[in-house]
């Protein structure tokens, strides 16, 4: 906990001259928003903020796992067959310079206004840092260790059970924590390609309105959720790697 | 470096499984580290291999087991010169320890057992009363990293018994261990205890006390004929002892 102060200090100081800033320059808040207004809108709108947080929460975590099953799927066959590596790496390569912000309309087209697209959505921008970590996890187990496994009747599986498998987990994990960051801003745009509810509609709601105090609480909602996506991840991580040296750890 | 080795370690036991090199080259980095070796260890034969650093030791070792194959020449172990052949006869314990961090030392041991398909409270079952022996007691649980270098080669050193091989090759098995705790090492020998029903032991090693010959690689003649000591390894039923 003493480590979390330094951060939790220089926030606290930052907000207090961003309100000293905007309360003495007269900047209204609907240009600008001192931290006071966001706060009250977050207490006054608790209700609207509360429902659409929940909404954006299960995409957020349904399309994290689903995310996470499908890069483990994919990065397992990548690593037992070069041939699929190949052909598929570089194609996932290239989805990955596809715009997701463009890709949300089509899938809002394709799948319609509830809650599948943005699970896609979220799932198209986590999974890739994912699959890439979790091939090169896999694909760099110490030599050494496979070859004490084949000569103690290690088979093929044996040795990604009990060599590969635990050892790419530190990478695997690396992946995960990159991508809990991005499944936030993944659902937003999913909501922003067509939705009626979710934290990503209130901001679009929010905007023409002028609410902008609301959007900044919306927005302060969504950076607290993916650093509570983050945070899970680095405790499953610690749980389900516990030879690794508490350093690592970040 | 012509050469030929030929020992006469022990009478051939009933299955027959030795080792016999014949001719290795090997080349690695475009350097012949193996030029023409010539090696025959019969059955129940404990042979010490013993070289400079770089002579070629833990290359030749890696060939007989099966983990890789000569660039010329042939290498069998009981007959079979297939890489899986050899290494399905051949336990292999390297000069690192290679033990693996996620396990417990148990479960490092029971390895082997584990990778033939015995289940994991069964393998650990069998492993958990050698460790009393080897001086490894309270230590089960222990992750690797919680271990002493000693402790940790000890249980690599099980952990190579356990897989239950006619030939056991070791690979300067207590060369990372002080003078001291090797000695202990050697003494507290599981090989008195009857833990492995290896037939052949073969380890490019300084301790020549435990071979009934030592060969020098850098020239490949026998060294000396040293007296069988400690290092008996009796055949025994699969697992009778453990």
């Amino acid at each position: 906990m003493r480590r979390a102060w330094p951060p939790l200090a220089l926030l606290a100081a930052m907000i207090g001259i961003w309100e000293l800033i905007v309360r003495a320059a007269h900047v209204p808040d609907y240009l600008f928003p001192t931290p006071s207004a966001v706060a009250s809108s977050l207490a006054g709108d608790s209700g609207l903020l509360g429902r659409a947080t929940l909404v954006t929460v299960r995409e957020i975590v349904i399309g994290y796992l689903f995310a996470v099953a499908v890069a483990l799927l994919i990065a397992v066959l990548l690593h037992f067959s070069a041939a699929l590596r190949r052909a598929l790496l570089p194609i996932l390569v290239i989805s990955q310079t596809v715009p997701t912000v463009l890709l949300a309309p089509i899938l809002a087209i394709l799948l319609g206004y509830g809650i599948e697209p943005k699970l896609v959505v979220v799932a198209v921008v986590c999974f890739f840092p994912i699959v890439v970590n979790a091939v090169d996890g896999l694909g760099s187990a110490d030599p050494e260790l496979v070859r004490m496994m084949r000569t103690l009747h290690g088979g093929r599986l044996a040795i990604f059970r009990r060599v590969e498998l635990p050892g790419a987990l530190p990478a695997i994990f690396s992946g995960a924590r990159i991508a809990a960051t991005y499944a936030a801003v993944g659902a937003v745009f999913g909501e922003w390609a067509g939705s009626s509810s979710g934290l990503g509609f209130v901001i679009l709601q929010a905007q023409p309105a002028l609410e902008t105090a609301r959007i900044a609480a919306a927005v302060l909602i969504l950076s607290a959720l993916a650093l509570c996506l983050y945070a899970l991840v680095s405790l499953a991580e610690r749980l389900l790697i516990p030879w690794q040296p508490e350093a690592h750890h970040a | 470096m012509e050469s030929i080795v030929k020992t006469d370690a022990g009478p051939l036991c009933e299955s027959g499984v030795g080792v016999d090199a014949d001719g290795v080259v090997r080349v690695l980095g475009g350097k012949r580290v193996l030029d023409g070796v010539d090696l025959q260890v019969s059955a129940r034969g404990r042979v010490g291999i013993v070289g400079r650093s770089g002579a070629g030791k833990s290359t030749l070792l890696s060939l007989v087991a099966g983990l890789d194959d000569p660039d010329g020449g042939a290498v069998s172990v009981g007959g079979e010169t297939s890489p899986a052949g050899r290494l399905a006869r051949c336990a292999l314990m390297p000069q690192r320890d290679c033990l693996l961090p996620w396990r417990s030392a148990l479960d490092n041991a029971a390895l082997a057992l584990e990778n033939v398909g015995m289940p994991r409270g069964q393998a650990r079952r069998r492993a958990r009363p050698l460790f009393a022996r080897l001086g490894l007691a309270g230590s089960e649980q222990l992750r690797p990293a919680k271990l002493s270098g000693g402790m940790r080669q000890r249980v690599a050193f099980l952990r190579t018994l356990l897989a239950d091989k006619p030939v056991l090759l070791l690979d300067e098995p207590f060369g990372a261990l002080d003078a001291i705790t090797r000695a202990e090492l050697q003494e507290c020998s599981p090989t008195r205890s009857r833990l492995s029903r290896a037939r052949c032991c073969w380890s490019p090693t300084t301790s020549r006390r435990h071979c009934s010959s030592a060969s020098a690689c850098s020239c490949w003649r026998p060294v000396a004929s040293l007296p069988t000591s400690t290092w008996t390894l009796p055949v025994t039923h699969h697992g009778a002892e453990l």
